[in-house]
């Protein structure tokens, strides 16, 4: 009995020692991404297997994260002693961060200049950080009006062109006992892309570029985010969003449209993909128009907030830096992209043949970023992590009718200048 | 046993936890001591700078801060005056003859087992704008029990109040119980009125019990992170329910800021170790003055 217990014993802990793998012992190429859902998940699983069947023997160890923890999970791995080799990143400020603090490869040179040219401007711009370029983008997403046809043709409505025609329209839904426009923004940001919208389309691009470099004369206290809130407040009046918005979340939004209960929502592109999943039959009637201009404003009519919702960098602290390149090539190649297009979502890369049948809203939306000018990243994305807070607390704030425009802006001002005092203090 | 061997026999059975306590309790509170000196990034370990004047001027400035710290008062002060009243009176309740007493004890006591993450998905759907419980069947403001600044403190007050009342409950059951039955019986021979039985028997020697209760409030309150972040993921509206854990949970892992994070955490620390003890000091004299010397 005692001897039992004693080769028991042993061949457990032979067991646990076996779990135990130290840093460079494992063999495998982490990485970390935040494809949970089936249909987009495949997609990364499928490149992962075209990598590992084509390449010298080097495994890869796919995570997908929920979006909403990955940011946390993954800023305190790469500050930690076991950062994922290759990870998944929206660009922009976030992206900046980890440059600045050391933990991501510079890519500038990985890449020859014919394979980066397949990829669409705005997209490798994002990826960017002070012209050297830290990750590979997969995705493009723009923000659109997402409406239902059904019910416009239903009560006989045409997608509004203008702010005033939007209110129309939702007065119209209203009255006939429909939701006019699903919002459910507990998470902040989806509140965000109205204020990013109206002020874009009230100043232009301008003030937020001058504001964010802190260019001579440039402030978040321009009166173009000022009116912006203003006429943020002024929807909230009218009564055009669902009820109780500021405490449901973007999933029952997405449902409440995606069932028809709603009529329009203001969402990225990646709604198809969920829609694919998740109703089907809503892409029969889901289409879009672009975000409607304001009286007196002076922003392009045809610029679209998005941003790149998937790109890949690979952390500095990775050990096999020439494996980690080669499995980006495999997450940005034509195959992948291809996949990625047919999954319901936008490739950031142009491609020489497309798949059969694509929906009639994927279609369109590509028409809009063909002839779209300029694309705006988000501003949640593209300000440093304090000041991007910041952003989505205020409009939050100002969608909940607890902050004035003026106060808003003076917050987001004033923590600016702080950031910069700092940083030059350093 | 000579001393010097019982003394090797109380370190042996010490030093195991007392390690733990060192290495996982002790460190880490004077490691954010020190890391509140510093402006620390997060995502750089290295490359962290002495600030420990700069921190503390901020700390005094911020009004996120003391706004929170006003939110941990009034749940304190919510946790005292109502959730312990409320629990004496379903101890009392509890400790009559009830016909399934068990059950009943067993259904208050549920709301503290339940995962935290459980119960602060249950009030979210009770709360809910659209399909929760409270919108069906009583009213609902127009933003939303969770989405209006008014009413998301009330709210999560609630909520912890619902899962907490049960704990003091037990307390105070086991404080009744032990209060010997024959001071009741004589009470009733001199002829005491029910009311002056338990203005003068009971209230008094649930003292200890309700000093207990009175301190886990106090100092749970004070420090209360889980329903609230549950609640709010992403923060509640204009930080209407923020308190002073989560805030600090925000600065160090979305803002990146461990240096004025440790701050803050420091001086949660230090208020409630002032607040604490200057209560058990107050309760202590209030108990010996009416319970006589122990």
């Amino acid at each position: 009995m005692k001897r039992c217990s004693v080769v028991i014993g042993a061949v457990g802990l032979l067991a646990m020692l076996t779990g135990c793998g130290g840093p460079g012992k494992s063999k495998r190429l982490t990485l970390w991404h935040i494809q949970v859902a089936e249909v987009t998940k495949k997609v990364v699983d499928d490149a992962v297997e075209r990598f590992e069947k084509a390449g010298p023997a080097v495994a890869v160890q796919p995570v997908a994260i929920k979006n909403d923890s990955f940011k946390t999970k993954l800023s305190i791995a790469l500050a930690g002693a076991r950062p994922p080799d290759v990870f998944h990143t929206w660009g922009g400020g976030g992206l900046a961060e980890f440059v600045k603090a050391g933990a991501v490869r510079d890519l500038s040179d990985a890449f020859d200049p014919a394979w980066e040219a397949r990829f669409t401007s705005a997209a490798l711009d994002f990826c960017r950080v002070d012209g050297r370029l830290y990750a590979v983008p997969v995705d493009l997403a723009a923000v659109v009006m997402w409406y239902n046809r059904s019910i416009f043709a239903r009560h006989k409505l045409d997608p509004p062109r203008t702010l005033a025609e939007l209110k129309v329209v939702c007065q119209k839904l209203r009255s006939a006992g429909i939701t006019p426009i699903a919002l459910g923004n507990s998470q902040r940001w989806p509140g965000a892309f109205y204020f990013i919208y109206l002020a874009d389309r009230i100043g232009g691009g301008r003030p937020f570029a001058e504001a964010t470099s802190r260019a001579p004369g440039g402030t978040f206290r321009h009166a173009s985010f000022v009116r912006a809130g203003e006429e943020l407040q002024k929807l909230v009046d009218e009564n055009v969003f669902s009820k109780g918005f500021n405490a449901i979340d973007y999933n029952r939004s997405r449902a409440q449209f995606l069932n028809g209960e709603a009529a329009m929502t203001l969402m990225g592109t990646w709604l198809l993909s969920y829609a694919q999943q998740e109703q089907p039959a809503a892409l029969e009637w889901i289409d879009c128009f672009p975000f409607p201009t304001v009286a007196g404003g002076v922003g392009d009519p045809t610029v679209l907030v998005g941003g790149t919702n998937a790109a890949y960098a690979i952390s500095s602290a990775c050990r096999r830096p020439q494996a980690a390149q080669a499995l980006l090539r495999e997450l940005t190649s034509p195959a992948s992209m291809r996949a990625w297009l047919a999954s319901g979502r936008i490739p950031a890369a142009r491609l020489s043949t497309f798949p059969e049948r694509l929906p009639p809203p994927t279609r369109k939306v590509m028409g809009l970023l063909r002839s779209t000018r300029r694309l705006q990243l988000y501003y949640d994305q593209f300000l440093p992590p304090r000041l991007a807070e910041l952003h989505k607390k205020t409009t939050q704030s100002l969608l909940a009718k607890q902050m004035t425009p003026r106060e808003a802006a003076a917050a987001m001002e004033s923590l600016a200048a702080e950031l910069r005092a700092g940083e030059k203090r350093d | 046993m000579t001393s010097r061997s019982r003394i090797g026999t109380i370190i042996a059975f010490v030093l195991p936890a007392g390690l733990l306590f060192f290495c996982f309790v002790l460190l880490p509170i004077l490691q954010a001591v020190r890391y509140a000196l510093f402006d620390w990034n997060l995502l750089k370990p290295d490359g962290a700078t002495w600030a420990a004047g700069r921190n503390f001027s901020e700390l005094l400035r911020d009004g996120v801060f003391w706004k929170c710290l006003g939110h941990n008062g009034l749940l304190a002060a919510i946790s005292i005056f109502v959730q312990l009243p409320l629990a004496l009176g379903l101890a009392l309740l509890l400790a009559g003859r009830l016909p399934g007493r068990g059950v009943f004890r067993t259904l208050c006591f549920a709301p503290m087992v339940m995962p935290t993450v459980a119960v602060g998905f249950l009030w979210r759907f009770v709360y809910d704008p659209q399909v929760g419980l409270l919108e069906a069947v009583v009213w609902g403001p127009p933003q939303g029990w969770l989405g209006d600044p008014n009413t998301t403190l009330l709210a999560a007050v609630i909520a912890i109040s619902w899962r907490f009342i049960g704990f003091h409950t037990v307390i105070f059951l086991a404080g009744l119980e032990s209060i010997p039955p024959e001071l009741y019986e004589a009470a009733e021979v001199d002829g005491a009125s029910r009311v002056r039985q338990f203005r003068r028997i009971t209230l008094p020697l649930l003292l200890p019990a309700a000093t207990v209760s009175a301190t886990l409030s106090l100092i749970g309150s004070l420090k209360y992170f889980d329903l609230i972040y549950v609640l709010f993921p992403e923060g509640s509206v204009a930080d209407s329910s923020e308190v002073v854990a989560t805030y600090m949970y925000r600065t160090v892992f979305r803002h990146y800021r461990a240096g004025y994070g440790s701050l803050l955490a420091v001086a949660l620390f230090v208020i409630v170790m002032v607040v604490s003890v200057l209560f058990l000091w107050g309760a202590r004299r209030r108990e010996r003055l009416v319970l006589g010397g122990t």
